[in-house]
């Protein structure tokens, strides 16, 4: 530990601070973020009644409600050993995670595929998805090499280990094939690349070397037709309207129609009539949108910057490089996954099929996602030297 | 920049700056900056998008949302016509007015939308319902409630459309068989395509819901017949009306295909074989005191030359037209009730009957082959034979024809003479000489499909020690081959066992000199401007080489039997034999607890033979008696022979 500068024991507050206010200041419980707290836990409910509006169509009505109330209340938990211990330790584990979880995303590919992907590890009642777990491995790993660095990744070398890094989980995820989670991987880097010291003509290389990538792919025909016909549906939807067009077209009808003030809990009926397939993960925002209309949309995006807005803080307010990173990180991810899926739902985003978190249904997810929150309130509230 | 610090955005050097190196910190504050306004845009964005569709726009996407169904209408591909050889229709299409659910748009007013259909259309909910929930089709697939209602009912349901969500009042191509049931065997009938078979045909373009040809030349050539299915995919609002249609994908009529089948024919050979039937249950039964049952008979008339099915019968029949729309649960009951004899069976080729005398030909030409016999042998018939083995246990002829050589043992098919034929092929067997008789008939096409273009055609069966041992592995008792298995098979009794499309199959090879030529009722497939995309050509399935002259010597006393002392001379007694001269076999075949059944199979012209004719009445009596007189009636029409009117039944075999 001792050579990691991001690290370094310190206790200057000690010094510093020697009232009775000051010490109880550094008890990390007293200092924990309530506001990021309860947004998550606000949106975590949000997910569970508009997942329930979303299947309760479906025979039995209460499967995906008590799945995802189950899973609320673990991740509650998950999210508890998130902040329950000093983040530092994660550090010297940081290679055996990402290490570990590369090897379940070889694994999954040899699962049986499901919808033509494979995605899923099947235990029987629960199926871990590897790839959720490796964007919160990824984030830990970059961390700990950006920290150790002193944030200062501008050589070449430190540029293309970071690549590197980033690349083997995104390779493994495009395999499965899971897009939208090979993309979300990229821009996890890509952003934690941006903050942690890269040089503009590296960003810019980067750029360019991704739009070749994209292209020889496309030439390459590695992409499922399915997936590129998904991506552009979102530029003309009515070019194929029962096809890719059609979830888009009906998402935004859904959103549309909801008007001011939705049409009331319960009482969509464009999710009713089960016109938007997938409504209960990756279009749940269409379903919020219609039923609690643009004040419930708009009170979810409230709820979403108001997450990103502390996490943020928290990443500025760390103690140090491995902190702030780590925040970083867990910030880019879940402002891309935001942006991407509301984008996705009204229809100025390709589809690429990212759940929103902590609304979308689905375990996996919905327990990173908490744990990352957890991890988030650890970094804030240590952000004082410990004074015990 | 004060903001920025009051909402915790500003970094603070004071407590942080010391653990991050120095020269990164400034740094990192501007990219974090860059960061926050990327995501202040990226969700103002997304405010002004929502601003957009749900404010400004929300009047605009309300109204679509409120006519929002679509549905998927499949445009019924017309099935392609059957003909018959000369361009007859069998089979055609019409337009039905149908009723129609699409079971996804029912929702929770499914109760009282079959109530209102179950009063509309006199049917019971429960059977509107049965359907519904039957249908394996998916859930925005119209399902067929009824088929051919009143124009009344569809103006009514359009009109009142906002009462009956989800249903569909429209015209669909449909079969129909102007004359019922002609040929009902052969064409087949239709029905929904099962899990089972979906799952085999699933990537021929199947899919669930669709109809299917379920018997006959409709299942054989469905995928020719049936076109491809098109499909429009209609916005229609929440009463149901269509708004606009939103793609559409033309259905391609399905071939029409053209039979081997002669349309006259068939109708005199249907006509016929139920006179025939009629006639049976008038006569007393030889061995019981009650008249002929004749449960079942069929009747086969196929050109020996191309092997072209000229006409195939089978009684008792169904009529097809129950099947359009879909088969009512009564009329379903009544079709596979054991008490009515399985109409729907194709008899033809499913019934497999021991072939009784008419197999005797196998016979006499096996042992002239193997030349144990001359065609001068004499015999000597005293109504039981005892030699060998069968001292103690002798078997008898049906009649007591003195001396007689083996051209008459054929002509008035005498059992004692080919007794003592299957005798001589049972000392050879355990001599192990020449060739056993099973292999003679394998030879002669028998104990294996036809191959004819039809489903469900049985195997029939050609007995042997080795068949045995299998057959009864169970039961080392009964493995042994006894002489009598050898001596019965020579009459065409015992374990034998063909079909009666078999039968008149060995014929035509018979007649065509050993020649066999695969039978089949399909001749061509035309697409709808008459260009003939897929040919059945004559195929030789099979060529003896057996010396012509005992061809000759059998053909020749096959032609005695319908005159002078034949077994069917009374039945032909008046049939200008000199204009068409006739060659045929009766044959009387025992089964264990049935009555007997009645074989008459013929060939006409004997030289130059253009038909041959197979007829079997199941539980029907002797094939004199009444097989031979339906087979003259056909031969009759085939040669435009004025009718002999009554029925002639001939005493005997």
């Amino acid at each position: 530990m001792m050579g990691r500068p991001g690290t370094a024991e310190f206790s200057p507050g000690l010094v510093r601070g020697s009232t009775s206010k000051e010490i109880l200041k550094r008890f990390p419980l007293r200092n924990i973020d309530k506001l990021l707290l309860f947004t998550a836990l606000a949106l975590g409910v949000i997910g569970v009644i508009m997942i329930f509006s979303a299947t309760r169509a479906d025979t039995p009505s209460t499967y995906y409600l008590k799945r995802q109330l189950m899973f609320f209340i673990l991740a509650i938990l998950i999210m508890a050993l998130g902040a329950g211990f000093d983040y530092h330790k994660i550090m010297p584990y940081s290679k055996i995670i990402y290490g570990v979880t590369v090897f379940a995303l070889m694994i999954v590919l040899f699962f049986p595929a499901r919808g033509g992907a494979h995605r899923w590890i099947s235990l029987g009642y629960f199926d871990p998805q590897p790839s959720e777990i490796a964007k919160l491995a990824l984030i830990i790993m970059l961390a700990t090499f950006i920290a150790d660095r002193r944030m200062e990744i501008g050589s070449n070398k430190d540029f293309a280990m970071t690549l590197g890094i980033a690349g083997v989980p995104m390779f493994l995820i495009f395999l499965e094939p899971d897009l939208g989670m090979t993309i979300s991987v990229f821009m996890i880097a890509v952003g934690m690349l941006l903050v942690g010291g890269a040089r503009l003509r590296q960003m810019a290389a980067l750029g360019a070397g991704t739009l070749a990538a994209v292209v020889v792919g496309l030439q390459l025909h590695l992409l499922k037709s399915y997936q590129v016909s998904r991506l552009l549906a979102f530029i003309k939807p009515d070019m194929d309207p029962l096809h890719s067009g059609y979830n888009l077209l009906q998402s935004k009808i859904a959103i549309g129609s909801g008007q001011l003030a939705g049409k009331g809990l319960f009482q969509g009926t464009q999710t009713n009539l089960k016109f938007i397939p997938e409504h209960h993960t990756d279009f749940i925002f269409s379903v919020i949108g219609e039923e609690l209309g643009f004040i419930g949309a708009v009170a979810l995006l409230a709820l979403f910057a108001v997450l990103l807005w502390r996490a943020f803080r928290i990443a500025l307010t760390a103690r140090d490089a491995f902190g702030t990173m780590l925040a970083i990180g867990m910030v880019i991810m879940f402002f891309f996954q935001i942006v991407v899926n509301i984008g996705m739902a009204v229809g100025i985003m390709p589809i690429t099929g990212i759940p929103l978190p902590f609304v979308s249904y689905g375990g996996s997810s919905l327990l990173v996602n908490f744990f990352c929150v957890g991890l988030l309130l650890n970094i804030g509230m240590r952000r004082f030297p410990q004074g015990t | 920049m004060k903001w920025l610090k009051r909402a915790g955005l500003k970094m603070k050097p004071d407590e942080t700056t010391n653990y991050r190196p120095e020269t990164a910190q400034d740094n990192l504050q501007r990219r974090m900056t860059i960061l926050g306004i990327v995501i202040i845009i990226a969700f103002a964005v997304l405010f002004s998008r929502l601003w957009f569709m749900q404010i400004v726009a929300g009047n605009e996407y309300q109204k679509q949302a409120e006519g929002n169904r679509i549905r998927e209408i499949s445009i019924e591909a017309p099935r392609g016509r059957i003909l018959d050889r000369d361009g007859k229709v069998v089979v055609k299409n019409r337009n039905a007015l149908t009723i129609a659910v699409v079971p996804a748009e029912l929702k929770d007013r499914k109760k009282v939308v079959i109530e209102r259909l179950s009063r509309l259309l006199g049917m019971g909910e429960k059977e509107i319902g049965y359907k519904i929930v039957k249908s394996q089709a998916p859930n925005r697939r119209a399902v067929q409630i009824k088929s051919d209602v009143g124009e009344e009912t569809v103006t009514y349901v359009r009109e009142h459309q906002r009462e009956f969500p989800g249903v569909i009042a429209s015209t669909r191509p449909v079969r129909e068989y102007p004359y019922s049931s002609l040929a009902a065997h052969v064409v087949g009938y239709l029905g929904e395509i099962n899990p089972e078979m979906l799952k085999e045909k699933k990537d021929k373009g199947y899919i669930a819901g669709d109809e299917i040809g379920l018997s006959g030349v409709e299942s054989v050539y469905d995928e020719e017949l049936r076109g491809k299915v098109g499909k429009y995919r209609l916005e229609v609002d929440a009463q149901g009306n269509s708004i606009r249609e939103i793609s559409r994908q033309e259905a391609r009529a399905g071939l029409n295909m053209r039979t081997t089948i002669n349309q006259n024919v068939q109708a005199l050979v249907e006509a016929a074989l139920k006179t025939g039937v009629d006639y049976a249950r008038t006569r007393q039964a030889a061995d019981s005191p009650k008249a002929y049952q004749a449960t079942g008979a069929s009747a086969v008339v196929m050109d020996p030359k191309t092997g072209e099915v000229i006409a195939m019968a089978s009684y008792p029949t169904y009529n097809p037209n129950d099947f359009v729309g879909g088969v009512s649960e009564k009329i379903w009951k009544e079709l596979t009730d054991p008490g009515n004899m399985y109409p729907m069976n194709n008899r033809a080729i499913m019934s497999e009957l021991p072939p009784g005398s008419t197999f005797k030909v196998v016979t006499a030409l096996a042992a002239l082959q193997e030349g144990f016999v001359t065609q001068n042998a004499t015999f000597n018939c005293t109504r039981v034979f005892t030699q060998g083995a069968f001292k103690d246990y002798p078997k008898y002829c049906w009649s007591t024809h003195g001396h007689l050589d083996f051209f008459n043992g054929i002509v008035e098919s005498c059992d004692i003479v080919f007794y003592e034929l299957g005798y001589g092929f049972w000392l050879r067997q355990g001599q192990n000489a020449g060739r056993p008789l099973w292999e003679y008939t394998r030879e002669w096409q028998l104990g294996k499909r036809t191959g004819i273009d039809l489903v469900s055609e049985m195997d029939g069966r050609v007995p042997s020690p080795e068949w045995k041992k299998e057959f009864n592995r169970n039961n080392p008792a009964y493995q042994v081959w006894y002489p009598g298995d050898t001596v019965n098979m020579a009459i065409g009794q015992g374990d034998i066992l063909t079909t009666p499309l078999q039968v008149a199959y060995l014929y035509s090879g018979l007649a065509n000199k050993g020649k066999f030529m695969r039978p089949h009722v399909m001749k061509w497939l035309e697409d709808v401007d008459g260009k003939v995309t897929k040919r059945v050509e004559p195929e030789v399935a099979g060529e003896l080489q057996v010396n012509p002259q005992y061809i000759d010597f059998v053909t020749q006393a096959l032609a005695g039997v319908v005159q002078g002392r034949g077994t069917a001379s009374e039945t032909f007694k008046g049939f200008p034999l000199a204009q068409v001269p006739v060659a045929g076999k009766t044959g009387t075949s025992e089964v264990a607890g049935k009555q007997t059944t009645a074989w008459f199979v013929c060939f006409a012209p004997v030289n130059d033979p253009r038909y041959v004719v197979a007829v079997a009445i199941e539980e029907g009596g002797h094939g004199g008696e009444v097989a031979a007189p339906v087979a003259r009636r056909i031969v009759e029409g085939l040669f435009n022979i004025p009718a002999a009117g009554e029925l002639r039944p001939s005493q005997g075999d």
